[in-house]
């Protein structure tokens, strides 16, 4: 009892304040195998232990393939490409935004790429157009999110790892129709606020021109053909899917669009290194101290606390949707990811949630907190690349928030649009 | 002084993006032959999980001189703007605390390890620990130059 309160206790001290996040949990497992007496040495064990795992190499190789498709032009050719289907309506610009993302999550995982690229190019249009600035950033910022549970996903792939070991393939699949829901429902305020404001309608585009656009991005959606395809057939292991999204969105980025100069490529990699370093940096000190807490038996513990208080899966469910909302707005993704996944997860499996179901539902709840002050990444990178201030695009944001609220419990409530693709798909 | 820290950091990011790409092509080239060749690498996959071992731990180090890792900064922004020397003293001391663990609970683990042999590579399974106490070596470093720079700062 004593140790996990100093594990704890600890943790919150040392990250309250500002010791990142990686670094509180390797020090707080310290800090509880000095008090109890066990070598210490296991902690930089688990450490390497959870490296050395070829499964999780798809979160670099994931990462990695995500820059390069940001950096490539591909982010250009999705939003003329959602013109064309979308563009001819009220708010244009706004629908094109969120479909362009749908279409930009399937090729990568990452909302502060997504936002990043195809903010850059749409947000300044849309001022341009007409459009209100705090609404074009948040349209931007919260269509971002569906990247994270569209196909393919790292964060599903540390999810995946945290919840000891699903089945990746599944749990993509299973983030296919809670992904394009997220767009459906974003598209409700998006096109209420621009018949209200009597945004513009975009321009038509000519068959010719059509005709090329469409050309030049089905090789960039042939990715997702390529991963999911590969990964569903047995051809490829979710990790070498990782390692041919890579080669591929490199050849199309260097020979096909030409947009990626070896300049441009040394930056590509070396952003990727950081955000790598960082992420899988995290993973190892998350283990070490996921191990001290199963040693300590605090998700026991905490799963009886809370059973004992109601078995209920609704009310479950609605308990954690509102922790990890809470928690959302204060700490980043992959973190709570591993953090909250072992002590959560054996709750709702008591009370009958699938994890597949219970990783799409975790992986929706904490996009939201991407996009919610005071931290959050997403919303962050799109204030500025949109140039304005936190505070202003709030307000904004509000209906959108609405939206995925509405989204994330229609999809926690309703199993059957995260588990029917992986039932249908996969015996 | 300020040099070496930063030909240091340029040798590492370069060796980590090399390191990025021969794993790319490593895995990418596993799939290619055993489809076309039906002969896979047997020590492949092991060879990928040593190096991931050394990337993520130098990385870890090396990403403190980039402030790569992730903070809560909201309550210290709020509740400490006045103490904000002790925060930036407190995360360069967290640095220095886990460069030390890895390196002499690393150096134990090694110890402990000597005479084990992967399967599949060949290689001595100290090699993978030896990873701890080059990055904790490399945290210490980074922590030093965040001291160096502070010192710098009031002068």
């Amino acid at each position: 009892m004593t140790a996990a309160v100093i594990l704890l206790v600890s943790f919150f001290v040392l990250l309250f304040l500002k010791v990142p996040i990686s670094f509180s949990l390797a020090i707080s497992s310290f800090i509880t195998t000095f008090y109890l007496k066990i070598p210490p040495m296991v902690v930089v064990q688990k450490m390497c232990d959870v490296l050395d795992n070829f499964s999780l190499m798809a979160i670099p190789f994931f990462i990695l393939a995500g820059q390069i498709m940001a950096q490539s032009g591909i982010a250009r050719r999705l939003v003329d490409f959602s013109n064309i289907l979308v563009g001819k309506m009220r708010g244009g610009l706004a629908i094109v935004n969120i479909v362009a993302s749908m279409l930009f999550g399937g090729m990568s995982g990452s909302s502060v790429a997504d936002t990043a690229s195809i903010g850059s190019i749409l947000i300044p249009e849309m001022v341009k157009k007409g459009y209100d600035r705090d609404y074009s950033i948040a349209v931007t910022v919260t269509s971002s999110t569906q990247g994270l549970i569209i196909p393919p996903s790292h964060n599903a792939i540390i999810y995946a790892y945290a919840a000891g070991g699903l089945s990746i393939a599944r749990l993509f699949l299973a983030g296919a129709i809670p992904g394009v829901l997220i767009g459906l429902f974003l598209l409700i305020p998006s096109y209420y606020i621009a018949v209200k404001r009597n945004y513009p309608v975009g321009e038509r585009v000519s068959l010719k021109e059509a005709l090329r656009i469409t050309r030049e991005s089905i090789l960039g959606l042939l990715t997702i053909v390529i991963i999911i395809g590969g990964v569903l057939s047995g051809v490829f292991t979710a990790t070498e899917s990782s390692a041919i999204a890579v080669v591929y969105a490199f050849l199309i980025a260097a020979f096909f669009y030409r947009e990626m100069d070896f300049k441009k490529f040394m930056r590509v990699i070396w952003d990727s290194v950081k955000t790598i370093s960082a992420v899988m940096f995290l993973i190892a000190s998350a283990s070490a101290f996921g191990w001290l807490l199963a040693y300590l038996k605090i998700p026991d513990a905490i799963a009886s606390a809370v059973l004992s208080f109601s078995s209920n899966k609704y009310v479950i469910l609605l308990m954690i949707n509102i922790i990890l909302l809470l928690l959302g707005m204060i700490m980043d993704m992959a973190p709570l990811i591993l953090i909250t996944t072992p002590i959560f997860l054996p709750i709702v499996t008591k009370v009958g949630v699938d994890p597949i179901h219970f990783g799409i539902i975790m992986l929706m709840n904490l996009g939201i907190g991407l996009c919610t002050p005071p931290v959050g990444n997403t919303l962050f990178v799109g204030c500025i690349v949109g140039k304005m201030k936190m505070e202003e695009v709030v307000k904004a944001l509000w209906p959108f928030y609405i939206a995925m609220i509405l989204v994330l419990f229609l999809v926690t409530y309703v199993p059957f649009f995260a588990t029917w693709l992986p039932s249908l798909l996969m015996k | 002084m300020r040099r070496i820290f930063e030909i240091t950091d340029k040798v590492i990011i370069n060796i980590l993006g090399v390191l990025l790409i021969f794993l790319v092509i490593l895995t990418s080239a596993q799939v290619t032959l055993r489809y076309v060749f039906n002969s896979p690498l047997p020590w492949a996959e092991e060879f990928i999980g040593f190096l991931m071992i050394y990337f993520g731990l130098i990385g870890g180090s090396w990403g403190i001189k980039h402030s790569i890792h992730i903070a809560m900064e909201v309550f210290v922004k709020k509740f400490m703007k006045k103490a904000m020397k002790f925060v930036y003293i407190l995360e360069t001391l967290s640095y220095v605390f886990l460069g030390i663990m890895e390196i002499v609970y690393g150096v134990n683990i090694m110890k402990l390890t000597v005479f084990q042999i992967l399967p599949a590579t060949g290689i001595k399974v100290s090699y993978s620990y030896a990873a701890l106490p080059i990055a904790g070596a490399l945290m210490l470093f980074f922590a030093l130059e965040r001291l160096v720079e502070m010192k710098g700062e009031r002068a």
